[in-house]
Parts: C-alpha cells; structure tokens; sequence
C-alpha cells in the first residue's frame, strides 16, 4: 500500500518534471539566444548562459591596433582583428560582440597601447542589442506590431459577441437538436485554417478587405466563434437561472436583465474565453502569409525573419518580442481561466 | 372578496406534458396560502404563472379584479423568494435590495429610507454593505426577504425559500416569516413539498397531484377531514393507513369487514355507506386513532415487528394480513418487539371510493 503510493508519487512528480523541462528548455533556449552576441551564436560548443560581459586585450603593433578577445575555452586571449581605423573597429565590435561604442570612446581607450604596453578593457555587452537591430533591419516591424494588435481585437471582438450570443442561446433555451448543434460547433474547428483561408481570400478580394486586418479577423474568428460559443455555453450553464428570474419579478426587462445580471455574472468567464480568441490571432502567421503578405503581422514579420536571414537571434529576440503580450495577457487573467468551466463562485 | 383568482389554469409544457391542469382558486388579501404537493405535481408552475416566468397555455389570472396572463413579470406587481436564494454576488447586500427601487426610479433618498427600513425589519443591517459571496445561507436567506419586502408588492411569492438551509435554522425562519407576513398583512403564496412546514405557516393549504388540486382548507381540515385518499396519504407522518374492507349491511346495522376485524361504522356515515352494500371500499386509520391493548381485549391481535421511538410518542409497526402497518401509541407501557398485542380502532376513521378515491361522506 504504501509502497504503491510511493511510486504513484515519483511517477506523478517524474511527469511533471518532465512537463516542465518540455515547456522551460525551448523557452530558455530562444530566450538565451535573443540575448546572445553574434559570435556566440556561431560559437561551438555554445553557451548556456549568455555573456554579459567581454575581457579585450589590446596591443600596438605594425601600426595597427590588435584585438584580442578572451575566450572560456582556451583560457586565454585570442586574436580577432587588426586594423588601424577605428570605425572598422567599433562595427566589428558592434556585430560580432553586440558592444555598443563611439568612434572617440574606441580612440580613447585603444590609443593608451600606442606606448608598447597592452590595454585590458571590459566592456558590457548591450543585451537589448537584438531586439533594437530587430526593429531597424525590419523596417515596417512596429507597423506589423500594431496590426498583430489590431487583427486579435477584432478577433476577439466578432468571435466573442457572436459567439457569445449562440453560447446563451444554447445554454438557456429549448430548442430542437440542441446537442446536435452543440456538438456541430466543434466541427467548425475541425477544418484546417489553411484550408479555409485560401477560399476565404476570394471572398475578401470580392469584398475589397483583403490585406486589411479586419478581413484577417472575420478567418480567424470562423474557428473561434464556434469555440467561442462552446465555451460561454458551459459559463452560461453555470449562472442560475433564478438569478435571472429574479431580476425580471423585480422589474427589469429582459435586456436590461442581461446587461445588469448575466453580462457582469459572465465577465470573468467572457474575459478568459477572449484568450482564445487572442492566441489564435496573435500566434498565426500562416493564414496572414495567404490573406495578407504586403500587409503582415508581426507573427509573419516574424516567420519570413527567421526564413530569410541567418541570424537567428533577431528571429529569437522577434520571438520573445511576439510571445511577451501573450504571456502578459494570460497572466492578466489568470483569475479567470477557472471560469471557463462555468465554475462562477457565488 | 377574491383578491387573486385563477380561472382555469392550465399549463403544458412540449404539447404533451400537462403541468397544470384546469386549476381554479381565489386567495383573499392578507391570506398566507400554501401549495402543498410531492414533486412534480405542478406547485412551482402555478407560482412561475403568476409570477409570469410562465405563459399560461390556457386559464386567466386576475390580481384585484385586473386580468394580469398577458403582462410581463415585472409589470405584475408580485415579489418572489426563490429556492436557492437567488440573491446577486456582484452586488453588495445594499445594491440587491435597492435593486428594484432603482428600476422604479425612485429617488436616491427614499431608497436609502426604504432599504434601511427593510434591512432593519429583517435583521440584515450590519450586513448592508457586504457581498452576498460572504454571507452564510441563513444570511442570505434575509436578504432575499428584504429585498422581496422592500418593494412593497400587491402579492408575495416563495418557491421552497426554506428548503436550503439547515434543521434548526428553517424552524427560526419559519417563525420570521410568519411574523413579518403578520407583521406586513401581506398576501403571501408560498410552495413547499414540506408538510410540517406548510402546516405550521398556512391560514390555508392548497393540496396538489398531478397539476390538479386535491384538496383546499385550513391545516386542521387538511389533517382531519381528508377529501381524497391521497391527502390522507400524503398529509401525516407516519402517513394514513389503508385497509381494503367490505360493506355489510344487516338489519340496522352496517358493518366493515376485513379479514382480520369487522366493526359496526359510526351512525352518521351509515347512509352513505349502505349504497356500497357488499362492495370494496377503502378504510382509513390514522395512525394515533389505533389503541393498543392487552392480547384478546381488542378488535383484533397483531404482533409488533418493529419500534421507532419518537420521544413524545412511539410508532409501532404491526403486520395486519402481511401488511406492515405504522400506529402511534403515546401509552407509556412497556412494549417489545415480537410482543402480542391487541388493537382497537376508534371511529375517528375515513371511507373512500376504491375507484375514485374520493371521500365517501
């Protein structure tokens, strides 16, 4: 008995440290690699940790200034450059060791050497490096921000109040198939987004909104409307009905019986649902590659980065970039995620 | 004069289920009525028409005279106490009952008097501004009353409002009701399947089967002059015991006979009895009209199978032709399971039809 219980435990304990490490690792690594340096992205073995800081050495020989680098492998300073123009100096710096300097502060330092003695310096990496060269090599990525933004609240602003308003309609009243139509919901979300977009594209090409963020919003809310209704279905199930009734013996008309009672009692719930919503939009790039290439969101800025340049810490640091709003949206509503389930505390 | 009248009331739900079937009643003003029924047999759907949760398939409700079937709930003028409180969580107790007033636009000052009044008169003033979330069942219970009083409507309605909360605490409220009915000389319907409950607050009981009603009266009318053989069933606990007998009717006398007893009936049933001469009718006993006697002494001997202490009083089961039946016996003699012992039956007993289960008077 006991011995069983013990082993259920680790088991249990096991799976969700194995749960954990599948979550943390992937999201450790890309978040390591936005804040490595060119040269450790292109180091091997490479580091776990990213370097925050460089040792240099610098010495003055045949007229040029000679830059070593120390590295944790070899235990010991390796030449890397020799040049006599600190401009090449300050842009090598800049791409390779993400350290940000003035031409004045490189001929400050650097020109001690010109007397035969070797200059050790430590200089602080600038840790926001990829993410500032993200936004300046991607010209229209604040551009792409917004409409990532735009696209999620229009989604989450047609999914939730259709779907919403099918999600009480199926939990209050009697109507014929019911399970039926509840279960056909889900069907909806069956269809592979890809598959119906690019149908969708003629339609929104017929109806002049194709590029446009808010015909990208009426493809993803098709999946989500249904999820939607899904969802606020079992939130509407788990407010009383007596609750209601109560406010229409006490004077209230139907309508303002849902705006004072229902709505406010659903909130939370509603709140959590739009997360749905928000994810889906957010996350896509593969419906917004068909429907709106000129036009993109970040998440296909983002896509196309990483297809495109081999530098795969901007793609990383446009990652953390796409994946903080989500992070900071779900956080926000933590409180709420338990309503989902129609589980409203009274 | 009727204050409220239903005029052939009918409800049924899909096109076949019949809730409500053909109900006719009027309530004077200042009346606490009480629909007593099992479950299911259509109490909370008359309280849901005349509330107006729902629509009447067939019948008309009038309030004073007024015909109210086609208004909307909240143009009926009634308040309600619903089983499960029904008492809003994202209001503060404050906000619940001044919940209505603000709909009737009134003003701010005189729904701070009102609300304050009611809170006052059940007791919740301390609780004014907290959320119904904190409150326990009883609590909430009164602020569910409250906000029912604060409206002052022409009728109050209560669906079960005391089903939820525990033993003893429905016993208190029980009493507050009654007192702030007495209190307020409101006309009150109230729906139970609680017979205790319904007996102890009713000027008058309205007994229900089958959406049809069985039987209206006073609690002591409903108790001791049963019009069918399902309130006398349904009505008491242990509940009326039955027995099938036969009518004989010789010279004078007209006798039951059973296959255990026979007895001559008392004299002013016989008349209406001699019409079933040598039929079936059902007899039924309460069970305090039993006495127990010594073996041999009574009307018949039986063997006592099992004993339930009550305290005030013992129910005794006894198997009379394979039947159990429940007595009462406030004796304090001593009594043992397997004892035998002899059983009288007093003429404090009804007669139904087998068929129809009506009263024979």
């Amino acid at each position: 008995m006991n011995t069983k219980k013990l082993i259920t435990r680790t088991l249990f304990l096991l799976f969700l440290v194995t749960m954990l490490i599948a979550i943390l690792v992937p999201f450790f690594a890309f978040l390591a690699t936005s804040l490595y340096s060119s040269s450790e992205v292109y180091q091997y073995p490479r580091t776990m940790m990213p370097r925050f800081t460089y040792d240099m050495k610098i010495t003055w020989e045949d007229d040029m200034y000679q830059l070593s680098v120390y590295e944790d492998d070899i235990e010991d300073y390796e030449l890397k450059i020799y040049t006599n123009s600190p401009e090449k100096l300050r842009i090598y710096l800049k791409k390779q060791y993400s350290v940000q300097l003035t031409d004045e502060e490189i001929v400050a330092d650097f020109s001690k050497s010109k007397d035969g003695t070797a200059v050790y310096m430590q200089y602080k990496k600038d840790l926001l490096y990829n993410f500032k060269t993200f936004f300046t090599i991607t010209s229209n990525a604040d551009k792409a921000i917004m409409n990532s933004i735009i696209a999620a609240g229009w989604t989450i602003l047609i999914s939730l109040s259709i779907g919403s308003m099918a999600g009480y309609t199926i939990a209050r009243y009697r109507i014929k198939w019911k399970k039926q139509i509840n279960l056909s919901l889900l069907i909806v979300r069956m269809f592979p987004m890809v598959a119906v977009s690019i149908p969708m594209l003629v339609y929104l090409i017929r109806m002049g909104l194709n590029g446009t963020m808010f015909g990208l919003a009426i493809v993803y809310s098709v999946g989500n409307i249904a999820l939607t209704a899904w969802i606020t279905n079992s939130i509407f199930q788990g407010i009383s009905v007596e609750l209601e009734e109560a406010s229409l013996v006490f004077g209230a008309n139907k309508i303002q019986t849902f705006f004072k009672i229902t709505l406010p009692l659903a909130f939370p719930g509603l709140v959590a649902c739009s997360m749905y919503a928000f994810l889906a939009a957010w996350n896509d790039s593969i419906v917004a590659l068909i429907l709106s290439n000129s036009n993109p969101t970040l998440s296909l800025l983002i896509y196309k980065a990483i297809g495109m340049s081999g530098d795969i810490q901007l793609a990383a640091a446009g990652a953390v970039i796409l994946v903080t709003p989500s992070l900071i949206f779900t956080f926000i509503i933590k409180n709420y995620i338990n309503q989902l389930w129609g589980d409203v505390k009274f | 004069m009727e204050y409220l009248k239903l005029t052939n009331l009918t409800k049924i739900y899909l096109k076949k289920i019949i809730a409500v079937n053909n109900m006719d009643l009027s309530i004077h003003k200042g009346e606490f009525l009480v629909l007593l029924g099992p479950s299911g047999c259509g109490k909370t759907t008359t309280m849901r028409l005349i509330a107006g949760l729902e629509a009447a398939t067939e019948g008309d409700i009038l309030l004073e005279g007024k015909s109210i079937t086609g208004l909307a709930p909240k143009d009926r003028d009634v308040s309600m106490i619903f089983q499960s409180y029904a008492v809003w969580p994202h209001m503060t107790v404050y906000q619940n009952i001044a919940y209505a007033l603000k709909l009737k636009r009134m003003s701010k000052k005189d729904i701070d008097i009102r609300v304050k009044e009611t809170a006052k008169m059940a007791d919740i003033t301390e609780y004014l501004d907290r959320n119904p979330t904190n409150l326990s069942g009883g609590q909430r219970q009164r602020v569910a009353v409250a906000r029912a009083m604060a409206v002052k409507p022409k009728l109050f309605l209560m669906d079960e409002p005391l089903s939820n909360l525990d033993a003893k605490l429905r016993v208190a409220m029980r009493t507050d009701l009654k007192k702030a009915h007495e209190l307020l000389g409101s006309t009150t319907i109230f729906v139970t399947h609680d017979q205790s409950e319904a007996m102890s607050l009713a000027d008058r009981i309205v007994v229900m089967n089958m959406g049809v009603i069985e039987q209206i009266g006073t609690p002591n009318e409903i108790y001791h002059d049963c019009e069918t053989m399902f309130v006398a069933n349904f009505i008491g606990a242990p509940p009326t015991n039955f027995f099938d007998v036969e009518i004989a009717v010789s010279n004078d006398n007209v006798m039951v006979k059973h296959g255990m007893f026979e007895f001559a009936v008392a004299k002013e049933i016989e008349a209406s009895l001699r019409k079933y001469a040598g039929k079936i009718v059902v007899l039924g006993v309460r069970p305090e009209n039993f006495d127990i006697l010594p073996v041999g002494k009574g009307l018949l001997d039986s063997k006592i199978e099992f004993i339930e202490p009550q305290g005030s009083h013992t129910v005794v089961v006894i198997d009379i032709m394979g039947k159990h039946h429940k007595i009462i016996s406030t004796g304090t003699f001593e009594l043992k399971v397997g004892q035998e012992i002899g059983i009288d039956i007093n003429q404090n007993n009804f007669f139904f039809d087998k068929e129809s289960g009506k009263r024979i008077r």
